[in-house]
């Protein structure tokens, strides 16, 4: 057979530097230098007795803004790192996943912003005299903000990759490294990436959070664009409280255009399914870059005989089983067991030890009428999520699904509604309510549109993707049968967008509970207006430093999530995939 | 064995060494309802080097199953499999499969993908280049290197995965319905080959 001379060789970058490379290495000094700038002053002296003061220059923002998007990154390194281990952890090991998916599943529930006291307290004590602890605990913050949707969705992209594709590696006798840089991280990049932005996203909220937080009868602020928000609405500095929103936005959208939209472009060859996708992400930055000649150059010259290096290191020939290499092998397999048990025994241990001082002091401290008024509010607040859950479906659910039918305005509405759930709506809340305050609206009723503000994008965008992921042959299938109004409905467009919604929905109502914390109780330079329910409560009881009704609440709110978690969207799910998958 | 499957076994070379041998393996799935679902049974069978091989049988009757087994990607229910005379644990370093589906990794362009096949030896980089060079000259495709599995057609992509199993140079070859995407020239060629 004769394939003439078409070649699918690829153009290729020019095999020379241009101007391209030019601006792409100034680029990357320019990052190593603001890594260092913003860096240093994460080490500063701290006293928590004198904080200085931050200011509401305008000429502050860009560094302020800088300070805030390293705390992200560096939490979200380290949300990479655990993601990497725990999931690669709990897919290949039957132990640790017995440990560590019920674990996660737990932890996943807990509100972030409950245990801030705790965290600052703590890491305040590890780094006395730095600013570093405050640092830590606003990045540890993140940190719990991101991770367990990451982890979780790396550990199932795990253990989805085909196994064709896994057998094909263990019949060429790739070992553990190889087969995890060869199959089992390309398989899942397109997730991975595809979940990191979105934990990015979420993790804004956190950021703008903690470094203003009130803990301890304490004020604590991190220079940061959050903490710059909040003394610029306690100063009543409305012009320096709009720069800080409109710089929010455009560090959220810089993120979005220079890292995760070129990701995301790069991943679609990550895509399993070999059928050529009609409509592959694009990116200007990517498209860009990947004229570069620079990281042909690194690729040729320093990660690719680095990388050929390590895999020889790290090949063994392997040998038809002799004796001898089985006994060893048998030795290094109990000795990993015995060391797995002791850690597992300790870890045990402590977990024991911390669990009867914190019973002991709840014991002590918080009386049977306590708990009644607790579970009291945290129905209220169960309410509340409920009403922003069924409200935003009810609204975005027509508008997604338009949305979604239309390829054109989904291009640009879908980005659109994703960067509004990465946007930090606390940074907007003094605005809301001054204007409650000012029309006398009642805060029990007025904080379930706080809450809906920063969580209902997350139904609208689910929407749109499920809208537009319908098969073209069941829509026009509905068309020659004249399926029209509720019919088309019923039928074709409720069941197909169904999963995606539960997903938008799911995440809604878990972003909710956290918004809660923020959301029932806040504050128009001296008015604070507080609403009935336990986010309120929490945030109460965490600025006056109560420690048994801050372990309490926190876990009565934890309860409350992973019941309605058990009773309604695990269930939900199971529909979904049950009934209304589409393959 | 299953009624339906039957070896053809040519030429008949019983002095050269056996690579890999069935002896009276049995192998059966635990289906969801708690039942169990033989799909091998007494099945004797020894492969032999510079053997040409055919397993026949309907779908379903085990051939993959077989292959499966010698390739050392299952374990067999009962009985055992050999190796050159000893007891075969994990994988079989001397056989490598082309499978059903080819898994390819779409990540990986063509030339990626033959490579695969030699990570786990221990060559120079210039010899493993000159090798996946070679195997896919040999498969015909080498105006197409770098292209990914994606921008290939189905017998295009099925000659990579012969490509991948025959760059680590195996003593036993197992093709799962090797030809079956490909046209009838190339297959004859491969055959050739």
């Amino acid at each position: 057979m004769k394939f003439g001379n078409t070649t699918l060789d690829a153009p290729g970058p020019r095999p020379a530097f241009g101007w391209v490379d030019l601006v792409v290495l100034v680029a990357l000094f320019g990052f190593g230098w603001s890594v260092l700038h913003f860096g240093r002053g994460m080490l500063v002296h701290f006293d928590e007795n004198h904080i200085p003061p931050l200011s509401t220059a305008l000429s502050d923002i860009p560094y302020y803004a800088g300070r805030t998007l390293l705390r992200m990154w560096v939490a979200f390194g380290f949300s990479l790192l655990f993601t990497f281990a725990a999931g690669y952890a709990a897919a290949k090991n039957r132990v640790a996943r017995a440990l560590i998916l019920p674990a996660m599943d737990i932890l996943q529930s807990v509100p972030v912003l409950g245990f801030l006291s705790a965290t600052v307290a703590g890491f305040m004590a590890l780094f006395p005299g730095s600013l570093l602890g405050v640092e830590c605990a606003s990045i540890f913050a993140i940190f719990t903000g991101q991770v367990w949707n990451m982890a979780f969705g790396f550990y199932h992209s795990m253990i989805t990759i085909p196994t064709d594709l896994q057998e094909a590696a263990s019949t060429c006798g790739l070992n553990r490294w190889q087969r995890f840089t060869t199959v089992e991280v390309p398989a899942s990049m397109h997730s991975l990436i595809w979940n990191s932005m979105m934990s990015f996203g979420g993790g804004w909220f956190f950021v703008a959070q903690s470094e203003a937080i009130s803990v301890m009868n304490k004020n604590i602020k991190l220079p940061g664009l959050g903490s710059y928000m909040a003394t610029a609405v306690e100063k009543g500095d409305n012009v320096a409280a709009c720069w800080a929103i409109v710089a929010m936005l455009t560090l959220i959208l810089v993120s979005d255009q220079l890292i995760w939209r070129p990701l995301l472009a790069w991943a679609d060859k990550f895509k399993i399914e070999l059928t050529e996708s009609s409509e592959a992400p694009q990116s200007w930055f990517y498209n860009l870059l990947r004229g570069a000649y620079v990281f042909t150059w690194i690729e040729k010259k320093i990660t690719g005989p680095f990388s050929e290096w390590f895999r020889n290191l790290t090949v063994r020939v392997k040998e038809v089983s002799a004796p001898v290499t089985q006994n060893r092998g048998d030795i290094f397999k109990w000795l990993w067991r015995g060391l797995g048990c002791a850690l597992l025994a300790w870890l045990g241990w402590e977990m024991l030890v911390g669990l009867r001082a914190g019973v002991a002091t709840v014991h002590n401290n918080v009386t049977m009428a306590d708990f009644g008024h607790m579970l009291w509010l945290g129905l209220l607040t169960m309410l509340r999520v409920l009403a922003v859950t069924v409200l935003a479906t009810l609204i975005w659910t027509p508008i997604g699904v338009w949305m979604g039918f239309h390829p054109k305005v989904a291009r640009f509405t879908q980005p659109l509604a994703q960067i509004a759930a990465s946007f930090p709506v606390n940074m907007t809340f003094p605005f809301v309510v001054g204007f409650y305050v000012a029309y006398h609206v009642s805060m029990n009723w007025g904080s379930i549109f706080l809450i809906a503000m920063g969580t209902q994008w997350y139904i609208l965008f689910n929407v749109i993707a499920g809208a537009m992921a319908i098969p073209n042959d069941l829509k026009e299938a509905a068309r020659t049968y004249g399926l029209k109004g509720w019919d088309l409905w019923r039928m074709l467009i409720i069941p197909a967008i169904f999963p995606f919604w539960v997903t938008g929905a799911c995440t809604a109502a878990g972003g909710a509970w956290n918004a809660s914390i923020v959301a029932e109780l806040a504050t128009w330079g001296k008015t604070t207006l507080k609403a009935d329910g336990l986010g309120s409560f929490i945030a109460d009881v965490t600025s006056k430093g109560d420690t048994p009704l801050i372990i309490c609440s926190i876990a009565i709110m934890s309860l409350f999530v992973t019941v309605m978690n058990k009773l309604i969207w695990r269930r939900l799910y199971g529909l979904a995939e049950r009934r209304f998958r589409l393959d | 064995m299953t009624p339906t499957t039957t070896t053809e076994v040519s030429p008949p070379t019983a002095q050269t060494p056996t690579i890999a041998e069935l002896r009276k393996v049995g192998k059966s799935f635990n289906s969801a309802g708690g039942h169990e679902y033989k799909v091998l049974e007494q099945i004797d069978l020894a492969v032999h080097e510079g053997e040409l091989l055919a397993l026949l049988g309907q779908s379903g009757s085990g051939k993959s199953t077989i292959l499966r087994c010698l390739t050392g990607l299952a374990q067999p229910t009962t009985g055992e499999v050999k190796c050159y005379g000893k007891p075969l644990e994990g994988i079989n370093p001397y056989a490598s499969i082309v499978f059903q589906t080819f898994a390819l990794y779409p990540w990986l362009t063509v030339e990626q993908n033959v490579n695969v096949g030699l990570m786990a030896k221990r060559m120079s980089r210039e010899a493993k280049d000159a090798a996946v060079e070679k195997a896919i000259e040999l498969i015909g495709l080498a105006n197409y290197r770098t292209a990914y599995p994606r921008e290939l057609s189905g017998g295009m992509r099925q000659r990579v995965g012969i490509a991948r199993a025959l760059v680590s140079e195996p003593k036993m070859l197992c093709l799962d319905e090797a030809f079956s995407a490909l046209d009838v020239l190339t297959a004859e060629n491969l055959r050739q080959g």
